[in-house]
């Protein structure tokens, strides 16, 4: 009997659908992290960045037939998360805006968080946010690229449709604002 | 390298940055000190937005993406690959059906309205002449003619009418008929030119210069002697012209009445 449950269970781990699970796991485990940072960098929002990873996985995983083998999985799903960033901001910048202190005082006040959860996230965001106001958006897109995807300047350069000299020119200024506020920090 | 050289100085500038930006340098690479301070300070940036990052639930990440797959992630490991080539050629082919579709539908519905106008057109012009035996023509009398429009083509078949009045020719045309002899065919010869009667009484051959003292009698008049004499229409259309003629004096009737 026990033999058999073992071959039941072999047999259900090696289903489809359970090869399906594992490999989905396995690719949201290996590159989430890197694919969210590019995409907090880029939209600088944390919820529009967590309903764009699901997008970037949700579309490479459909993809995947398309997805030709070079060495380079993250590559490929940073330039699907920044397709999709792109696309997102201009999106948002049709869309009206409305300001933190307008929203804050919109918003109903939340009693079940606690309070000092509260402030660790509203600290984390304002790093955040100064972390990322130093660079302007294009600055940012290169460096970002760069370090979260390891992509070269050529395959920048692809990505964003700019020359290889703009790319450069973008890095180089980007390099020179961070070391800058490197610089100015305490 | 000299800075002459773009080509050079680009690759060369690529390669730079490219250790300078690099996760982990390569072997043996020295750098100087404000190489290594560009560098820790892209580092700690990039730092600084993955700690961000890292505050993430994997397991429940995938979850939420297989909860989005679910309605394919089923019938995905086994269906069946579709090759690029073959979805695009798939594709044209349903937008070609799609076009044909919307031309067929467009074309039965020109079709349609085209039927409909020339039901229409039928039923609101006046029968065709026809040529009876001798070579004359004869005209049906008009089907639907309002009872004004009666009364007034009644009133024309009388002596104060310049056309009852000249007793020369006969005017050919359904209200004509319709007014008078009841269902009785107007008669008009397919040789002769309908001869027109002047205000003077006599043809409109004879009639050198017709005096009106209303200037839209005279007009009228002249109209009718261009219908009548400048053309040599085939039977069909004559019978309408007749017609028309007939609606003509109608519209004269209704205008200036008595007047004549």
């Amino acid at each position: 009997m026990a033999a058999v449950m073992r071959y039941v269970r072999g047999m259900a781990a090696d289903s489809p659908s359970s090869r399906f699970d594992q490999q989905l796991a396995q690719l949201v485990r290996e590159h989430a992290a890197a694919v969210r940072g590019y995409l907090l960098g880029m939209v600088r929002r944390a919820d529009l960045a967590d309903e764009l990873l699901l997008d970037v996985f949700e579309r490479a995983w459909q993809a995947r037939d398309r997805y030709v083998e070079r060495g380079h999985l993250r590559g490929w799903l940073l330039r699907i998360a920044d397709r999709l960033a792109i696309s997102r901001l201009r999106q948002v910048k049709r869309e009206s805006t409305v300001d933190e202190t307008t929203w804050a005082s919109l918003e109903p006040i939340d009693d079940t968080s606690d309070p000092a959860e509260r402030l660790v996230q509203v600290e984390a965001e304002v790093e955040l946010a100064s972390a990322l106001d130093t660079l302007p958006p294009n600055q940012r897109r290169v460096l970002l690229l760069r370090y979260f995807g390891d992509l070269t300047f050529a395959e920048i350069a692809e990505q964003t449709g700019w020359p290889l000299g703009t790319v450069l020119s973008h890095c180089h200024r980007g390099l020179a604002t961070l070391r800058r506020r490197l610089a100015e920090q305490p | 390298m000299t800075r002459s050289d773009p080509h050079s100085m680009k690759s060369s500038d690529v390669s730079r940055l490219e250790v300078l930006t690099a996760r982990d340098l390569p072997p043996g690479t020295r750098l100087t000190a404000e190489e290594e301070a560009t560098r820790a300070a892209f580092l700690a940036w990039g730092a600084e937005l993955q700690q961000q990052a890292d505050a993430l639930d994997h397991q429940a990440l995938a979850e939420a993406v297989q909860a989005r797959l679910c309605g394919v992630s089923s019938s995905m490991p086994s269906e069946p690959r579709v090759s690029r080539s073959a979805r695009q050629t798939r594709t044209r082919g349903l937008q070609a059906a799609r076009g044909w579709a919307i031309a067929l539908a467009m074309g039965g519905m020109g079709v349609a309205l085209g039927l409909l106008l020339a039901f229409f057109l039928r039923t609101s012009q006046v029968p065709p002449a026809t040529v009876s035996d001798g070579g004359r023509l004869v005209a049906e009398p008009a089907p639907a003619m309002s009872g004004r429009a009666v009364g007034a083509s009644a009133d024309r078949t009388q002596p104060t009418s310049p056309s009852a009045a000249s007793g020369q020719g006969a005017v050919a045309g359904g209200a004509a008929a319709a007014g008078g002899a009841a269902q009785e065919p107007v008669v008009m010869s397919a040789d002769d030119r309908v001869a027109w009667p002047s205000p003077t009484g006599g043809s409109a051959e004879s009639a050198e210069s017709p005096q009106w003292e209303d200037p839209l009698d005279a007009e009228l008049w002249w109209t009718r002697q261009v219908m009548a004499h400048w053309t040599r229409p085939p039977a069909r259309v004559d019978g309408r012209l007749a017609w028309m003629g007939d609606w003509l004096e109608q519209l004269q009737q209704e205008l200036i009445g008595d007047s004549l």
